[in-house]
């Protein structure tokens, strides 16, 4: 709640796009939609049907004061004679009045029962669509999600070494998650609403166009209302984010720096810094939330405005003998019942695109560009024996180039050692032969064979890789192993370290496991420097 | 609105929730009688409302009097008016205190965690207090605001509405009774199934992120060795048990809104029907029956909302309940109440049959060290890891305190020493190289803020970093990103030890502060460093053999314990843990 509203770039299109990704689930949505129109169109007779109830019980109280065996007609000719229009005009106006009989429980019974099978009925459809929507929406977010599991695995590492790991991982996440309640809420909230507001319309201006007209009258101060609020409060909950954005830098700066802040003497320091923060953002937040907190009761207010000039017109008509008492009586339950769902479509529209910018960030990472395709008619390997030939290689992570006219030769049965200052691109040949990376220039071969013109994974499965991890930089060596079969190859990983240190810093060595958190993938040099 | 059974051990949690806010809400106490009085003059506006439309027509409309129903309109406005007036009061007057609340227990954790050693610190770990402090503050604050704004009200409006519709009609009042437990009841059994499904959705979205981040993570791995289908499989696996623990929540949820409707329609059908019964016997007036169908509407209403309130108490619970922890735990480091002033300043450091352990541990980490370093030399610590070298640090400017034994500064145990002024001899470089966010600039002067911008430079140069800050156009006023994630690692550590240098301290306390520079850098760095500190006391605790061939005293430890104490000649001829260490590296320098 409150959380800055994200815009997407491209709403029409990434909206669109979102549209045709539920395609799929066409005949659920279809489904859907029926039951929600039929539910909230049968939910809203109920006060219609429940308001002839009423009059049936109105005109049987009226009824029994009156004498019996009189017709309406001379029942109403004697008051107008007493001089009592009004009440004579009442008499005339109200149905199902017989003078001197009380109220028809026979009528009323059934009337009843029409209402309960109408209530059950709008229930039990309701429930059902809201189930069905749920399945859409997270059946449509399992898609995504799995394509961008799929999508991650086809990304060129390029990719991973440019976007932080925490924005990429937001994006499977976060974004899906929003979007996924999106949907959830606009499908299911959206659509009701709507059709409650032109179903709820449709029974005002049958029972009288009049009163709805009172009725729309305080449509407008509404929405002005909550325009005014929503403007405030957006600046106020932006400020707020910000705030805390601050805040929270603040006090995790402070504790993990701990130390220092101690040993430096710089607590007092810290803490001002921390109470100036912690005022503005109690400041903000608390005006935020009470200027938000305003739009419920400023909305009862208005809704009881529409309330009592129905309630006076109404009894009027009534009294005029225009309208019945049961009409009135369902009228004020319409009207209160309209407001609701016209703020919650414009409360709708935040949401919506908040989950449009959350369906485009996913878009985007789906259509990143991915590893150029491995060959289709790639010959398998056959007979592999380990020579790798670096000819005349060109490479460059960015704009700076790393390695030019690189050529070297490693023979089977051959340890290689690369070494060099930090930066020169050691790691950057063990990527390159592992084809993490595509060169700028030149080739790689493998016993003779463009490394390209291999499936990624023939070529993987023959090479035995050991990262680097963190606080090690001492012996790392990739050792291609010839006794790789096609079928199933070995995956040897050699450490190429005389003795352990005993300063107990030895490099982990992976072994075809799942990766877990411990193993973390070195980023070259020169990468990060860029 | 507690759902639980008495034996659940929810109830206690609980208990932390009504503890820790009884006390925040004191200061408030004028604002939380604001919100109850004004809260109350509004309920009763809104309860006014229905009792005024039966008048309207009873009195009004089937008397046909028109005059009469314009005055009760003019009336129900201004009840209305008075209703929204003191509802957005006690909005206000709420807003005030949950969100004073809120900021109030945000600085309460800061100043307690900023007060802790860094035994406290290491038993909670940092991220931990960081959520506790931002977002369980958080989820404390709104259950407050939300409690004042709509908890309130509900008891006030339940009973008033059960008294104003028995004023209207006492014979219908158990249908009130029926409505209200069918509603209880089941929204409780709802909620009740659900707590548990959140828990376990929230267990299934942090293990969708664990696999995402460990394949993002691990990729180079993945890919290296084609693990790429199992991966898939991986994530399939707990993707697709989300997505039904979702579906599951989902439809508990979809049961909820029809059923309250449900409820609310049919009590309002029921009304109707045992009213009209009543209406023929002369025992209730049709405008009586009308506004007892508003109150029982409102009366429902006002339970569901107190529910949907409720349902936040079990996670505002848990987040009070790890505020409390923070806020109740006591730093191990005491002030003395009498600090003591050393005759001398020097800057001599002596750890006399020092241990520590870690609380809760079995082990101590270190056991009876006793050695001294003297102002003018070098003291190096080397061991494997694990050994206590930091730990050993860490004693010294008192981040944490002993278990055992003392350490003293000129002659005076750290524990007598105003804290002030025992930080104000000591610098430290730590293990991992920590920038703040600013200036390079206001990173330096750190430990003095009144540096000049030679004192400054000066250090850069000593430090082996002048040189890549005076490529930057900014030079020292070169922005530092949080954590200094900004500048490479190397480059880190010698903004850390340049930062250590300004402050001009008497003893030097350097935790593996060289692991990041290569060896041309790390002597020349050593070789600047020397005339700098040829008064002051220097500890340095090392991986490299050859950052500390020079030391005049080196300290081995190994699981605790010194094992052996004395230059790298002596230390080579006497102690066989040095000559394994020494030799295992001289044998990896070699071949790399």
């Amino acid at each position: 709640m409150g959380a800055p509203v994200e815009k997407p770039s491209d709403f029409r299109a990434s909206a669109a796009r979102l549209a045709r990704r539920l395609a799929p689930y066409r005949l659920l949505i279809g489904l859907s939609v029926v039951l929600t129109v039929v539910g909230v169109v049968l939910g809203t007779l109920g006060p219609r049907v429940l308001g002839r109830a009423t009059d049936l019980v109105f005109g049987g109280w009226i009824g029994s004061r009156l004498p019996a065996g009189a017709s309406v007609e001379d029942v109403a000719a004697g008051l107008r004679a007493d001089g009592q229009e009004t009440y004579a005009d009442l008499v005339e106006g109200t149905p199902h009045l017989v003078p001197g009989q009380g109220i028809d429980f026979d009528a009323l019974a059934l009337v009843i029962a029409q209402v309960v099978g109408l209530y059950l009925a709008a229930a039990l459809l309701t429930w059902i669509a809201v189930r069905l929507v749920n399945r859409i929406s997270m059946w449509t977010v399992r898609d995504l999600r799995s394509e961008s599991e799929d999508q991650l695995h086809r990304l060129p590492l390029s990719y991973f070494d440019r976007q932080p790991r925490g924005e990429i991982l937001s994006r499977v996440t976060n974004d899906l998650d929003n979007l996924q309640q999106t949907l959830q809420q606009t499908f299911g909230q959206l659509l009701s609403a709507a059709v409650t507001v032109v179903a709820i319309l449709g029974m005002m201006l049958w029972i009288s166009p009049v009163l709805t007209l009172i009725a729309l009258g305080t449509i407008p101060v509404s929405v002005v209302v909550t325009i005014l609020v929503a403007k405030r409060s957006q600046k106020l909950f932006k400020a707020q984010w910000k705030h805390t954005g601050t805040l929270n830098g603040q006090i995790e700066e402070a504790f993990t720096g701990h130390e220092l802040v101690t040993v430096f003497g710089r607590r007092e320091q810290v803490t001002a810094r921390m109470r100036a923060t912690n005022e503005e953002l109690y400041d903000v937040t608390w005006r935020a939330q009470f200027i938000s907190g305003i739009i419920m009761p400023a909305m009862f207010f208005v809704g009881n405005l529409g309330y009592v000039l129905v309630a006076v017109v109404g009894g009027l008509r009534v009294a005029t003998g225009t309208l019945s008492l049961g009409s009135v009586q369902a009228f004020i339950q319409y009207s209160r019942q309209f407001t609701q769902p016209v703020t919650q479509v414009a409360s709708m529209a935040n949401l919506l695109q908040s989950g449009v910018a959350s369906a485009e960030r996913v878009f985007e990472l789906l259509d990143a560009p991915t590893e150029t395709p491995d060959p289709v008619d790639a010959a398998p390997v056959s007979a592999p024996r380990g020579r790798i030939v670096f000819e005349d290689v060109d490479f460059s992570y960015g704009q700076e180039p790393l390695i030019e006219g690189l050529s070297l030769v490693a023979e089977p049965g051959q340890t290689v050692a690369i070494v060099g200052p930090t930066g020169a691109g050691k790691t950057t040949l063990v990527n390159l032969v592992l084809r993490f990376y595509e060169l700028a220039g030149g080739r790689i071969t493998l016993d003779g064979r463009d490394i390209t013109t291999m499936t990624r994974h023939d070529l993987r499965a023959r090479i035995g890789w050991c990262s680097r991890t963190p606080g090690s930089s001492r012996g790392r060596s990739a050792t291609t192993s010839p006794t790789a079969g096609p079928g199933r190859p070995t995956r040897r990983c050699r450490l190429r370290r005389r003795r352990p240190t005993s300063t107990g810093s030895s490099s982990t060595c992976p072994t075809a496991t799942p990766p877990s958190s411990t193993t973390r993938a070195p980023r070259s040099a020169s990468a990060r420097s860029s | 609105m507690n759902l639980r059974g008495p034996t659940d051990p929810g109830c206690t949690i609980d208990l932390v929730l009504i503890r820790v806010l009884r006390r925040r809400l004191r200061p408030y106490l004028g604002l939380v009688v604001g919100v109850l009085v004004l809260q109350l003059v509004a309920t009763l506006a809104s309860l006014w409302l229905p009792a005024l439309n039966a008048d309207i027509i009873d009195n009004g409309v089937a008397r046909g009097d028109t005059a009469y129903i314009w005055r009760v309109g003019a009336v129900m406005l201004a009840v209305s008016a008075v209703q929204v007036v003191s509802q957005i009061g006690a909005v206000w007057c709420a807003a005030r205190t949950a969100m004073g609340v809120g900021r109030d227990l945000r600085a309460g954790v800061f100043d307690t965690v900023l007060s802790f050693s860094s035994r406290e610190l290491g038993q909670f770990g940092a991220p931990t207090l960081i959520t506790r402090s931002t977002n369980d503050v958080q989820q404390v604050q709104m259950l407050t605001f939300m409690t004042l704004v709509m908890l309130v009200a509900a008891p006030i409006t339940g009973v008033g509405g059960v008294v104003m519709a028995i004023r209207q009609d006492v014979g219908l009042s158990w249908l009130i009774a029926v409505a209200v437990l069918v509603l209880l009841a089941g929204m409780g059994l709802v909620i009740r199934a659900m707590v548990p499904l959140f828990r376990a959705q929230q267990k299934q979205l942090d293990a969708v992120n664990r696999v995402m981040r460990e394949q993002i993570g691990g990729i180079r791995v993945v890919r290296a060795f084609t693990r790429e289908e199992d991966e898939k499989a991986r994530f399939r696996t707990t993707n697709t048990e989300l997505t039904r623990i979702g579906l599951r929540v989902g439809d508990l949820m979809a049961l909820m809104f029809p059923f309250v409707m449900l409820v609310m329609n049919l009590s309002s059908v029921g009304v109707v029907w045992f009213g009209a019964q009543r209406v023929e016997s002369g025992a209730m007036q049709v405008g009586s029956l009308i506004a007892y169908i508003s109150y029982l509407i409102q009366i429902l209403m006002s339970i569901m909302m107190a529910t949907m309130v409720a349902t936040m108490i079990p996670r505002a619970s848990v987040a009070a309940e790890r505020i409390g922890e923070v806020l109740d735990t006591a730093t191990s480091v005491v002030r003395p109440e009498d600090p003591a002033t050393p005759p001398t300043r020097h800057g001599t450091v002596h750890l006399d049959g020092v241990s520590f352990t870690y609380p809760g541990a079995e082990e101590p980490v270190l056991r009876d060290v006793t050695f001294t370093a003297r102002p003018g030399t070098t003291t190096a610590i080397v061991g494997g890891t694990g050994a206590g070298k930091t730990t050993l640090l860490r004693l010294i400017p008192r981040l944490a305190d002993v278990t055992g034994g003392a350490v003293r500064v000129d002659g005076v145990d750290v524990r007598d020493l105003a804290p002030h002024d025992l930080w104000a001899r000591v610098g430290l470089v730590p293990q991992r190289p920590y920038l703040f966010s600013g200036t390079v600039a206001s990173n330096l002067r750190f430990g003095d803020p009144d540096a000049t911008d030679e004192q400054v430079w000066e250090a850069l140069r000593v430090a082996q970093a002048a040189d890549f800050v005076s490529t930057w156009s900014d030079g020292i006023d070169h922005p530092v990103a949080q954590g200094g994630t900004n500048v490479s690692g190397g480059q880190r550590q010698r903004l850390c030890i340049a930062r250590a240098l300004v402050a001009r301290p008497d003893i030097y306390l350097f935790d593996d502060s060289f692991s990041a520079l290569d060896l041309s850098t790390d002597a020349r760095l050593r070789a600047a460093l020397r005339p700098i500190t040829r008064q002051a006391t220097v500890v340095v605790v090392a991986q490299r053999i050859s950052t500390v061939v020079d030391a005049d005293q080196i300290v081995v430890l190994d699981a605790g314990r010194v094992v052996g104490t004395g230059t790298h000649d002596e230390l080579l001829a006497s102690c066989p843990t040095y000559v394994e260490i020494a030799r295992s590296q001289e044998l990896a320098g070699a071949s790399s």
